[in-house]
Order: C-alpha cells, then sequence, then structure tokens
C-alpha cells in the first residue's frame, strides 16, 4: 500500500513541477514576446484551449458528440453584445449572464434530447448549431443580421480598460488557470468519475444509481457554460460579432482539439488546442488547407485511437499493475468467516417479505416474455430462477431491476412500490384502495437498495477495479456537484468512507493485487468478480445474478460457489440467481422457481423441483432423455 | 403560384429522396449515419463537369444519346469508388466501434471531399454543363421545364428499381438479411464484408444520380453544394424512418414540399431554418419516424 502512495505522491510532484513550469512560462511570455502580435495570437489559442476544455466535458467525460457546440458559443456573445450597446453590461457581469444564458440553453436544448441515441443527438447539436446561426443572420431587429453588432464595449474593471493585448492575455490566462482547474478537479472528483461511467456503460452506470440524463444534463450544461464565457469574451475583446464566427467550422474545429487531444485528457487537448491555432502562424499557406487537415485529424486520429494509440499524452490513467506488486498477492484469507458459517442451504430465512411481484405482464412484439408472474421473495433467501431459454428470466430481471417496465402489474420491494400500472387482476384483488400508477427507473431502484449483475459482463472498461468498486459506493453517498467542486467536509469523510469501504471489499475478495489494473485486461472470471464486488459496493439488499457462472470453468465455478458463500458472510441480502448450471444453482438456492413461456410453472425446494414432472418436461429432462422445447416456441436472446 | 411551388417541391423532394435512401440503406445495414452520402452527390457533379470539358472540343457532345450514357456511367463509377474507399478508411476500422466514432469519421470524410474539390479544382461555383435542352412547357396558367420531368421521372424510377430490387433479388435479400444481424447472415453465408460494400455502392449510386439532377437543377455546382442538402435528406430519412426505405422516399418527397411551400408562403430567408427545426423536432418527439424504423435491435 505504502509503495503505491508513494509511487502516487512522486507522480503528483512530478505533475505539480511540469504545470508550475508551465504556469511560469505563460505567464512571462507576453512580457519577452517579440512582437504584440504574438501575445494576440496566444490570446486566440487560449481562447480556444478554454472552448476545447469546456467542450471536452461532454465529448471526452461523458461520450456524447455535440457538433453544435458553437451555438452555445454564439450565445455567449450575442448576450453581451446586444446588452453592451443596448445597456452599457458592464463586462464582469455580462460574463455571468453570457455563461448562465449558455448553460441554461444547454439545458433548454439538452432536457428533450438527452435521451436520444448518441449518433441522433450529434445530428440534434448540428441542426441546433446552425438553426442558430441562420437565426442570429436573418433576425435583424436583435441581432442586425449579416452585418454584425459594432462597437461593444470593452473589458473594464474598475475603471481601468483592457484596451492592449497583453491585458487580454492576462485576463484569458485567468480565465484558463480557473478552467484547467475546474476541468481538473471535476475529472478526479466522484461527480465526474460518474461521466466516465455513463460513456463506458450507460446500463452499467444505471443499475448502480447514476442518473444518466441528469449527470448528461450536467455535462451539457457544464460545456456550454464555458462557451458562453468564451463567447462574452469573444464579443468584448473583438469588439465585433457576427453569425460568420459561428459556423459549424468553428464547432468542427474545436471538436478536432479535442479528438487530437485524446478525448478528454485535460493537458493533451489544451496543446491540441495551442498546436492547432499556431500551426498556420509557422506554416504559411496552411490557412487554406487547415479544413482539410481537420478532416484528416477525424478520420485518423478516431481510428488511431481505436487502435489503442493515441497520439499525443495517453489518455487513460497508467495500468500500474506492472511495476507493482502482482506478486504481492494478498494472502489474507476470509478462513475465518467461511469456517464459522453453516453451508449456504441451511441457512434459515427469515418470514420478512422482502420483494413482491403482482401479476406481471410483459410482451415483445407478440412474444409473451412474461405472462401473470406473481412471486414473493423473503429476506436474507436465495432464490434460484431456472427456464429455458427465452422463458422470461432476464426479463423478469429487467423487471425488478426498472430497466424494463412491465405493461401491468405491481412490484413491491420493502413496502415501496417500485412498479404499479392498472391491471384487471390487480383492481379486483383490492378494490378500496386508490390505484397510482408508478414506475421507478433503474438508478431508482438501485438507490432502494436492488442491485444487479448482467448477462453479458457490464464493467466500466476503461476505469480501473479499484475504481469500478468505487464507482458502486457513491451511489448510496452522493456528493452533488457543488460539494464535490469545493470539497465539503462531508465530501472528504465519504471520500473517506469509501476508500475503507473499498479497501474492505478488495481485501474480502482478494482483489488487491488488480486494483490497479484496467479492468478491460482482466480474464472473464475476474471481470465477473469485479461486477459482483461493484454491486456490493452500493450496499444492497437484494442482489440479481444473471447467469454470473455461464463461461467460467470448472475451479472458476467452484470459486464462484465460495464467492457467495462469502458475500452472504459478510453482508446480510437476498439473491435472485439466473443459471443454467444445475450443480452450481442446486446448490446455493433454498428455494427454486421454473419458469416456462413466461409462466411460473413451478416452485419449491431444489429437491422437489427436481423431481417436478413439469420441470422435467420444460426444462431438466429425463435423465435419459433430452430436453424438449414446446410447441414453436423459438428461444430468443 | 401554388402548383408551381408543388412541382418545385417535388423536383426538390426527388432530388432529397435519392440521398435519403443512401443514408437510409447504409444506416440499416451498419447502423452508422455515413455522413458523406451529401459530398458524394458533390463529387459526382464534379466528376461530370470534368468529362464534359475533356470532351468539349469533340463531336461527342453533339449527340448526346451516346454522351449521357457513357457520362452516367462514369460518374457511377468515380462515385463509387469515392464511396467504397470512404468506407474502406473510415467506418471498416471501426466496425466494432461505438456508432458515435464512425459518424465522427464519416464527417470527417465529408470535410476532406469538400476541401479536395476546394483545393484543387475551384471555390466558387463552376458553371455545370447543360446536359438536357431546357424547354419551359406551359400548361394553361402553370409552367414546367424539361429539367424538372427529368428529375422527376428518373429519379422514380430509380426508386422503383431499388424497390425492387431490395425486394426481389438474391443482393437484396442478403442486404435485408445483413441488417437484422449480421451474426447470423453469417452464419447462413452471406459475406458480410461483400454485402456493405454493395451497400455502399448503390448508396454512391443514388448520391451520383442526384448529384447530375442537383447540377442540373442550378445549372452550377460548388464545393459545399452537398452538405445543406445532405441534412436536408438526413432529414428526409429520419422523417420516414431511418432504415426503412419506402419511408426514405416519402420522408424526402415531404421535406422537399415544406421547403419549397415554406419558402414560398411563409419565408424564403428562412426556408432552411425550418429543416433544421424539423430535423430537431422530429429527432426529439419521434426518433423512429412516420413509418417506423427498420433496424435490428441493437445488442
Amino acid at each position: 500500500m505504502n509503495k503505491f502512495d508513494d509511487i502516487i505522491k512522486i507522480d503528483q510532484f512530478k505533475k505539480m513541477l511540469v504545470w508550475g513550469t508551465f504556469g511560469v512560462a505563460f505567464f512571462i511570455f507576453p512580457l519577452v514576446a517579440p512582437s504584440q502580435y504574438y501575445v494576440h495570437i496566444f490570446v486566440l489559442a487560449m481562447l480556444y484551449a478554454i472552448l476545447a476544455l469546456g467542450l471536452s466535458v461532454v465529448v471526452g467525460f461523458t461520450g456524447l458528440l455535440d457538433l453544435g457546440y458553437v451555438a452555445f458559443y454564439a450565445v455567449g456573445a450575442y448576450s453581451y453584445a446586444i446588452l453592451s450597446v443596448w445597456i452599457d453590461l458592464p463586462f464582469g457581469i455580462g460574463i455571468l449572464v453570457g455563461g448562465t444564458l449558455a448553460a441554461s440553453a444547454g439545458i433548454i436544448l439538452g432536457f428533450p434530447t438527452i435521451r436520444a441515441r448518441g449518433d441522433y443527438l450529434a445530428l440534434v447539436t448540428l441542426g441546433f448549431g446552425e438553426a442558430i446561426r441562420l437565426l442570429l443572420r436573418n433576425w435583424d431587429g436583435l441581432t442586425n443580421g449579416p452585418r454584425g453588432i459594432r462597437g461593444i464595449h470593452r473589458p473594464s474593471i474598475f475603471g481601468f480598460v483592457a484596451s492592449q493585448p497583453i491585458h487580454f492575455y492576462y485576463i484569458i490566462l485567468l480565465f484558463g488557470i480557473v478552467t484547467i482547474w475546474f476541468v481538473h478537479r471535476l475529472k478526479a472528483s466522484p461527480f465526474g468519475q460518474r461521466f466516465i461511467a455513463i460513456r463506458d456503460d450507460e446500463n452499467a452506470a444505471e443499475a448502480i444509481g447514476i442518473n444518466p440524463a441528469k449527470m448528461k444534463l450536467y455535462a451539457f450544461a457544464i460545456g456550454a457554460f464555458f462557451a458562453g464565457v468564451m463567447g462574452t469574451f469573444f464579443a468584448g475583446w473583438q469588439q465585433f460579432v457576427s453569425p460568420e464566427s459561428f459556423s459549424l467550422l468553428e464547432s468542427i474545429i474545436i471538436l478536432s482539439m479535442v479528438i487530437l487531444g485524446g478525448m478528454g485528457n485535460i493537458p493533451g487537448t489544451i496543446i491540441a488546442a495551442i498546436f492547432l491555432v499556431l500551426l498556420p502562424e509557422f506554416l504559411r499557406g496552411f490557412l487554406e488547407y487547415r479544413m482539410l487537415i481537420y478532416g484528416i485529424i477525424f478520420v485518423v486520429v478516431v481510428i488511431f485511437q481505436e487502435k489503442k494509440k493515441t497520439l499525443f499524452l495517453r489518455s487513460r490513467k497508467k495500468d500500474r499493475t506492472s511495476d507493482s506488486n502482482m506478486t504481492l498477492i494478498n494472502t489474507f484469507e476470509m478462513s475465518s468467516i467461511k469456517a464459522s458459517q453453516p453451508p449456504v442451504v441451511l441457512r434459515k430465512r427469515s418470514e420478512y417479505i422482502l420483494l413482491q411481484c403482482h401479476h406481471l405482464f410483459k410482451h415483445f412484439n407478440g412474444i409473451q416474455a412474461i405472462d401473470d408472474v406473481t412471486l414473493e421473495l423473503y429476506d436474507r433467501e436465495i432464490l434460484g430462477l431456472i427456464g429455458p431459454n427465452g422463458a422470461g428470466k432476464t426479463t423478469l430481471f429487467n423487471c425488478m431491476s426498472g430497466s424494463t417496465f412491465p405493461e401491468s402489474g405491481q412490484i413491491i420491494f420493502e413496502k415501496e412500490i417500485i412498479f404499479s400500472r392498472h391491471n384487471n387482476l390487480l383492481r379486483s384483488d383490492n378494490k378500496n384502495t386508490k390505484h397510482i400508477d408508478k414506475r421507478l427507473k433503474a438508478y431508482q431502484t438501485a438507490e432502494l437498495g436492488i442491485a444487479r449483475t448482467f448477462q453479458n459482463t457490464r464493467l466500466f472498461k476503461s476505469m480501473t477495479v479499484h475504481q469500478n468498486i468505487a464507482m458502486g459506493f457513491y451511489c448510496d453517498h452522493e456528493n452533488n456537484f457543488i460539494s464535490s467542486m469545493i470539497r465539503t467536509q462531508h465530501y472528504s469523510k465519504t471520500e473517506q468512507e469509501c476508500h475503507i469501504l473499498v479497501d474492505d471489499l478488495l481485501a474480502l475478495f482478494e482483489l488487491n493485487s488488480i486494483r490497479n489494473t484496467i479492468v478491460s485486461n482482466l480474464p472473464l472470471g475476474y471481470q465477473r468478480k469485479v461486477e459482483l464486488v461493484r454491486a456490493l459496493a452500493t450496499t444492497p439488499k437484494l442482489l440479481l445474478l444473471d447467469e454470473p457462472a455461464a463461461g467460467l470453468n470448472e475451479s472458476e465455478k467452484k470459486e464462484f460457489r465460495m464467492l457467495i458463500d462469502k458475500v452472504l458472510a459478510a453482508i446480510p441480502l437476498s439473491i435472485v440467481l439466473i443459471e443454467h448450471d444445475m450443480s452450481v444453482l442446486m446448490d446455493v438456492s433454498g428455494r427454486v422457481i421454473c419458469m416456462n413461456r413466461g409462466k411460473i410453472i413451478a416452485q419449491g425446494t431444489p429437491n422437489e423441483i427436481r423431481k417436478n414432472s413439469e420441470v422435467k418436461i420444460a426444462y431438466l429432462g429425463e435423465d435419459e432423455d433430452i430436453p424438449k422445447l414446446q410447441g414453436d416456441y423459438a428461444p430468443s436472446k | 403560384m401554388f402548383i408551381d411551388q408543388l412541382l418545385n417541391g417535388l423536383t426538390l423532394g426527388c432530388m432529397y429522396a435519392l440521398i435519403a435512401l443512401g443514408y437510409t440503406l447504409i444506416f440499416g445495414i451498419i447502423q452508422v449515419i455515413f455522413f458523406a452520402q451529401g459530398e458524394l452527390s458533390m463529387v459526382s457533379a464534379f466528376i461530370v463537369i470534368g468529362i464534359s470539358s475533356l470532351c468539349s472540343h469533340s463531336r461527342i457532345l453533339e449527340s448526346p444519346l451516346i454522351f449521357l450514357p457513357i457520362m452516367f456511367a462514369a460518374t457511377f463509377i468515380g462515385t463509387s469508388i469515392v464511396g467504397v474507399a470512404a468506407e474502406r478508411i473510415a467506418i471498416r476500422p471501426l466496425r466494432n466501434s461505438t456508432r458515435t466514432k464512425q459518424l465522427l469519421t464519416s464527417l470527417g470524410i465529408s470535410i476532406i471531399l469538400q476541401n479536395i474539390i476546394f483545393l484543387t479544382v475551384s471555390s466558387g461555383n463552376m458553371a455545370f454543363p447543360p446536359l438536357i435542352p431546357l424547354k419551359i412547357f406551359t400548361i394553361g396558367s402553370f409552367s414546367f421545364s424539361s429539367i424538372q420531368m427529368f428529375i422527376i421521372f428518373s429519379s422514380l424510377l430509380f426508386m422503383v428499381l431499388l424497390d425492387v430490387f431490395i425486394r426481389n433479388t438474391r443482393l437484396g435479400l442478403a442486404m435485408r438479411a445483413t441488417a437484422e444481424s449480421h451474426k447470423l447472415a453469417r452464419l447462413m453465408g452471406i459475406n458480410i464484408d461483400r454485402t456493405i460494400l454493395l451497400t455502399f455502392i448503390i448508396g454512391s449510386l443514388l448520391a451520383s444520380v442526384s448529384g447530375v439532377m442537383m447540377g442540373l437543377y442550378d445549372g452550377v455546382a460548388k464545393y459545399d453544394m452537398g452538405f445543406t442538402p445532405g441534412i436536408k435528406a438526413f432529414t428526409a430519412a429520419i422523417l420516414g424512418g431511418i432504415g426503412n426505405v419506402r419511408g426514405g422516399m416519402i420522408g424526402g418527397l415531404l421535406i422537399g414540399l415544406v421547403e419549397s411551400l415554406g419558402a414560398g408562403y411563409i419565408s424564403a430567408e428562412y426556408k432552411d431554418f425550418f429543416t433544421f427545426i424539423i430535423l430537431i423536432a422530429i429527432l426529439v418527439l419521434k426518433p423512429s419516424g412516420i413509418l417506423g424504423e427498420r433496424i435490428s435491435k441493437i445488442d
């Protein structure tokens, strides 16, 4: 552990040194610059760097492709231009107004569109950007049309009016430092990590309690805010705005900086922005070719990055496994817990009902995936769910966790209704109660304490094992945007708690040796384990495991069974388990439900299920018989 | 006035529909918005300009019956080469990546194509050769031109041919199967790469036809002439339900009509603005379009 800390400290020191050197260099640059022109160019370069950093929160962190970023820049610029000319708005207030208006525009655009699929969102933003530009061109009364607005006031602070390039240089340097600090802190905070979690796997993020729509809206608003502030600066700097400054071209330029910089890498983005602004200054005649070069950047860099060759700096955190203690395998065994616990099957379940499903129905295009399912789950019970492929098991899971909704029925978790919709059967059951439709989404059920794993393992693939598990923890201990940014006491406390809990979990499940490995480099068995531990980190009351042993070999399966024992020993919870490996399932479960064609056809103890004739026909088969599927039912994925 | 606008809208709509079909076919098969579809039209218009300036001194121009087929074939082949190259360079290496990244690279291709023409051919308007003699027919109070008739009838012909091809041929069946599921289609012995390539070739064919039409209609060609029609055609594809071939045709016609009637009766300056607003509105309110999407379920 100390070894890690030392490495991190040395790293931090190095980083500070590099940033400090750059800071000083930037600070003295205008004093030693050969001419005012260079200062001017650097103001432009930093303007683009800040825009690119703002966009990298949207594109790089959250993975939303925004092709209309320049629209927010335009909102900032025109808001200051108009207010400055009309009512002499001071620059300082103009900055806030511009930023706020742009962020509001981001939220207004984002609110209805954020649910659109990724590539559709790109087109919506493109359309928005073009629509704003056309509006600026044609709305003569407000924007003076294509002629633009002249005579915008220069920024002034306490009577001091900025007029020389050097003044603007220091103003934008200040903005730059604030932006870098902000984006850096955002990326390091658990709040910012959620953006990355959504980019890596939206479903998984939702399953551990992250609200994707809210986070995307945040990303949109943060990105737009920076664009708005820079737009205001641009208007004050140039004293002139016209629609031509806000064409699609500008969005493409900023986007290519984000791409070239490594999609969310902060130093990379800054270097790329400065590089792309300075290039035409050093290569005469480059100006003509620059669009061509931006186009080539789009194609080449994206493909290169896909092939794991980032051009600039590496965009992800270092994989420290190689230079640390792969050999230092944690031998800390939880043998004490293991020995003291009775075998799983013998555990007494409590009579407290944790989850109830009443008359659930769900169909997909004529296939009845769930057909009047009613079941109850007791506290601290392990319920096995079996049935042929396409029996509706995973759909039932999805309904319980809120990733899909049934057509009708009711699901109650710990006396809280998590889903409810009118249904004739239901109404006849309780006529007196007033019926209210309700549906909790996946992130809400996760907050209540329903955790799940996925049939095809879903991890945040760009994060380390430690980060993945820590993401699970944050679901319960939400720090909002502001407390994450100013690091309140509550924030530091939860951070500490999180580290303790994650360390405990890592130790308990013997993952310490791989804690800093990027999860996509792990073998499947480990990935399953990490996914399970991440689910546990949300401190669930109910754990839904979807085919956790599929694709594991015999020894891994054995390990998995021990893992379940460990889980139950450490944390009091109920488990619903879907599994096709009968030896695993029958061993672990206290009660088994068999589904076929959306209906529950049998339930009972493992032994009763083994002997049940209907189950034999539908799924298990006779000892010397091949299991038969009923009717024309086509198993589907 | 109304009928004139209607006819205008129909002509525009036919051109949009052809590009929209390219979007829809390619989206149907690889679920990627191949952004450079509009630029392929632009490339084809410039190929026509190139060929006719090469032949400007030969006598072949005087016999349009020989010249036109040769020219169409050359345009089609040239555009297809560009389209297929774009697929190879920008789309295929990212086949297992996110759709957003593929959209990004195809946007890159579209910028590259524009700028190659911008830098090597011309940065301004170039005269498009009058391949068809312009004649104005007047019936009663309204009039129409030979070019409009040519555009409407030939694009309708291409749409019918495409529909027949997709529904009634083995290759069309292969395309539909690939659109449903790459995995299953491959298991049935369909060569996925070749089917995708074929789709891009058909997309390029449609783009080249619409490029020639746009050149004829405007009388000029410019390096960025494909961009806005490309976005409008994309709007049309979404409107009809992307991945849905008949939807693409109807969507194209609708967008053309909205544009020309909007320009005629509301405001000419705001006509593009309306298209973008429609784009945003459809994507937000009804992203599956009016006829519904025909795409295989993801994941």
